[in-house]
């Protein structure tokens, strides 16, 4: 269960005069996510979804406000006041906060993450990219290589798991992120805009197999996403992000039953509502919109 | 095609690198042009240099250096260091040259030890001392340290060549060296002291104290097609020897910056002509006779 | 009748055999690899025209014959410096020298560089000390040197660790500076310690980085350890070179010239062999 109280997340940007400008991507955002639910995070792009996605995955700290994930704390805020800026930079002067511990494999908390850009090791075989994970996650060395098996067989790799991702497409990247971050059996996924790189075509076949996967092991998830059709296919609930400074415009849920019709009404009603929220935004709200 | 343009790149690189390769002959030159280094054992040349002359000095940092000048023709004679000199004769290079002269200094035996070493002949027995293994040298000494009751077993030889002797001792890698007197000299400049000399050295078998050139520091190389300059440059350097010793050391001192009060401790090197047994040895056929 | 020994013995043979089989392939590999760049026919049409050049520019007295020595003379005093100088010997020597300044270097450089790359608070306090030292040029050491070690193989290994030391440090701290942050994210998620980010992540990134800071430590140590060579010591190319230009035997130092230029080159191609396995991962597409 994920719960964000008023985080926020303000950067300074020095302009070229030396002049020091606020800039906030996030505007204290408030969220519940209940387990087992599919969450989409929808926004137009560059509006602060994946800073709000990094910092439920404990990869920034947030400006303002706490997340907690199982009722443990992520990541303290960033120090606003320059006494705690002292104390802050002292705390973290050898090892930053974000980083585990030094010597031992430890998550802080039970989720995985998939990247836009895949973030898959070049380096490592396809195999040995999830055996990685499963090492890392202490899964004792006799069950790694079934496990690494069944989950690679489960998003169709199982044949090419020699291979190096650069010999990969990118469609299959991708699902070699999702064996590898499945095959650690987290209770939360964390998605930023999984299937933006990837052709139509393949996005609904991935689309799919994400959903099958979902409902076979009931896990959380939270998938970041431009793309309204996709929001409205597969999650449960619809956030809905404003423009800069990013905050939540709007929640609609979806109770519609799985599986569901791409093409049917109740879905383009959805998909319309959505729509409107993000019209709305654009004409009124925005200073500029990409 | 391809064929065409690399053989006209190797015709380019032929031309230029003769190009460079054409110096102008010193041969040529008006001036006669004699190579050196700065060495205290050149003294007769410093003195020469001081009075009227028909020649010219040109400086270079070692010997060897002043061997290529000579091949190239960049210089018509020069000073070069014995033991290079025969191979520059030998060498491809050398064949116009001949020898006009040596630059001798007496061999003298010496033991220098480092300075700041407070050291006595008595003291020797746990030193460190640098010597050239099988030379005659070692000999000389080992029949005056007997004469001074030290106990040959207990000396602490360390074998090195001798140009390795006086970096290792600055470095104090041994605390003395076992050095003909010319290299003392050296020693002696960099501020070690000498312990013990013996003059009485005669010229041996071995590569130390090879036999006829064993006191020749330097030899005298002239080119032999302007053999009368060679000749003038012979007469004033023999002249210039038979100078008293003060004028040669105050020589010394202004060309190459030496103390006078350091040089007053070593005899000075004289230029001789060939003897008998020099002339033999480099072959009647490359020496030239100034007197 | 087979028993138990003799399956092990076997198989242990057979594992043995196979080691020497792969040993061996790699080797064919690395000659095809290194040689065929220099060997192919577009190059031998400028390389023989310039051999013949280089042969008829001294016969024909169009430059000194005792300056530049033709390459049947340099050919003749190869096989001369190989019979009667010990040739063997003295490049053994070189090489140990170098192998011991360059394993130096690898070994103080490589851990330091990664370091330096990792974290910033080390960062910060050392990487300025080594931006002074650097730029002084590794020749201008050697008088200090010789003052506190003297002449003799330390002094000559130090040299070649100070040519060898700054390349391989620079390049591993900024190949493993620039790491992708992306790599380090999705790791860190799975909850990778610091210390498997540097082994599993960090590094490999950086090979690439590694190898060339590797390939150019080579070089410079290589400059250095001729440097050495002619300061101190008896034994070695550099020496050999020494003697040579001393005693006017310019043939001979063409051959150390060569014999240098060929060590450079091999130590090079080898490295360039090792990367190419290594990147294996980056050719596709």
């Amino acid at each position: 269960m994920i719960e964000t109280k008023g985080v926020s997340k303000f950067f300074s940007v020095i302009k070229e005069d030396g002049t020091a400008e606020g800039f906030t991507a996030l505007n204290s955002i408030s969220l519940h996510i209940e387990e087992g639910k599919f969450v989409s995070l929808l926004g137009p792009s560059g509006c602060g979804k994946s800073t709000f996605l990094e910092i439920l995955a404990g990869l920034q700290a947030p400006s303002d406000g706490e997340v907690w994930i199982d009722n443990k704390l992520v990541l303290e805020p960033l120090p606003s006041t320059r006494k705690e800026a002292e104390i802050y930079r002292k705390k973290y002067r050898l090892l930053s906060p974000i980083a585990n511990s030094l010597f031992h494999d430890n998550p802080k908390h039970d989720i995985a993450m998939i990247f836009q850009d895949y973030a898959v090791f070049p380096w490592m075989t396809a195999r040995q990219n999830v055996l990685f994970a499963l090492k890392i996650r202490k899964v004792p060395k006799r069950e790694r290589d079934a496990a690494a098996t069944y989950y690679l067989r489960k998003v169709g790799l199982l044949d090419s798991d020699h291979k190096y991702p650069s010999q990969l497409s990118g469609g299959m990247r991708q699902r070699l992120a999702l064996a590898r971050a499945l095959s650690v059996e987290p209770r939360i996924i964390l998605m930023d805009e999984p299937f933006a790189a990837v052709d139509a075509l393949t996005r609904e076949r991935l689309q799919e197999d994400l959903l099958r996967l979902w409902e076979e092991t009931s896990k959380t998830i939270v998938l970041v996403t431009h793309d309204v059709d996709e929001a409205a296919y597969l999650s449960d609930e619809v956030v809905v992000f404003s423009p800069l400074p990013g905050s939540i415009r709007n929640t609609i849920k979806i109770d519609l039953p799985r599986p569901r019709r791409r093409n049917s009404p109740e879905l383009r009603w959805i998909k319309e509502r959505l729509m409107a929220i993000h019209e709305f935004d654009t004409v009124h709200e925005a200073d500029y919109v990409i | 095609m391809g064929q065409v343009v690399s053989l006209v790149v190797a015709g380019v690189l032929a031309l230029a690198v003769l190009a460079g390769c054409q110096g102008i002959d010193a041969s040529q030159r008006g001036v006669y042009r004699v190579g050196y280094v700065d060495d205290p054992l050149l003294a007769p040349l410093f003195l020469a240099d001081e009075g009227s002359r028909s020649w010219e000095l040109v400086r270079s940092g070692s010997s060897s250096d002043v061997g290529y000048a000579l091949i190239a023709g960049e210089v018509n004679a020069g000073f070069v260091e014995t033991s290079r000199a025969r191979k520059l004769l030998d060498s491809q290079g050398g064949e116009r040259l001949m020898v006009a002269g040596t630059m001798q200094f007496p061999y003298g035996a010496t033991l220098v030890v480092r300075e700041g070493l407070d050291m006595r002949l008595g003291d020797l027995g746990s030193a460190r001392i640098a010597v050239q293994a099988q030379c005659a040298l070692v000999r000389h000494f080992e029949v005056d340290a007997l004469r001074f009751g030290l106990d040959l077993a207990s000396l602490n030889y360390k074998n090195m060549p001798f140009p390795d002797m006086l970096p290792a001792l600055e470095a104090g890698l041994v605390d003395a060296i076992l050095v003909k007197s010319a290299h003392a000299a050296l020693a002696e400049q960099q501020g070690h002291s000498i312990l013990y000399q013996n003059w009485d050295v005669e010229e041996g078998q071995d590569e130390c104290c090879p036999p006829a050139v064993f006191q020749t520091e330097y030899l005298l190389l002239v080119d032999s097609r302007d053999t009368s300059s060679a000749s003038r440059l012979a007469e004033a350097l023999l002249n210039a020897s038979e100078a008293p010793v003060e004028e040669l050391r105050s020589a010394i001192a202004s060309a190459t910056g030496t103390p006078v009060g350091l040089l007053e401790n070593h005899p000075v090197a004289v230029f001789t002509p060939l003897t008998d047994a020099q002339r033999e040895l480099f072959g009647e056929d490359r020496c030239l006779t100034i007197r | 009748m087979l028993d138990d020994s003799m399956i092990r013995r076997n198989s242990l043979t057979r594992r043995r055999g196979h080691f020497l089989g792969v040993f061996l392939k790699e080797i064919k590999a690395f000659t095809k690899f290194a040689l065929g760049n220099i060997f192919s026919r577009e190059f031998m049409t400028v390389l023989i025209p310039l051999l013949i050049v280089w042969e008829a520019v001294p016969r024909l007295g169009l430059v000194p014959e005792a300056l530049v020595p033709a390459p049947s003379v340099v050919a003749v005093a190869f096989w001369d410096v190989f019979t009667n100088l010990n040739m063997a010997e003295h490049i053994g020597a070189s090489m140990l020298r170098f192998g011991a300044g360059l394993l130096l270097a690898a070994a103080v450089a490589l851990p330091l560089g990664v370091l330096m790359g990792w974290n910033s608070f080390i960062r910060s306090h050392t990487l300025p000390l080594f931006q002074l030292l650097a730029p002084v040029p590794p020749p201008a050491w050697v008088p200090i040197t010789i003052i506190l070690l003297g002449i003799g193989l330390p002094m000559q290994v130090f040299l070649i660790f100070l040519g060898a030391f700054y390349p391989i440090l620079f390049n591993t701290y900024q190949g493993i500076k620039e790491t992708d942050p992306r790599y380090l994210a999705s790791a860190r998620v799975f909850g990778a310690s610091e210390f498997t980010l540097l082994t599993k992540v960090y590094i490999w990134n950086a090979l690439g980085s590694v190898v060339m800071g590797l390939k150019i430590g080579i070089a410079t140590g290589l400059v250095m350890m001729v440097i050495s060579e002619m300061y101190g010591g008896r034994s070695g190319i550099g020496f050999l070179l020494l003697e040579a230009k001393e005693f006017f035997q310019i043939d001979r130092m063409v051959v150390c010239m060569m014999l240098l230029g060929f060590i450079g080159w091999f130590l090079i191609e080898v490295m360039k062999y090792v990367e190419s396995k290594l990147a294996l991962w980056r050719i596709g597409r």
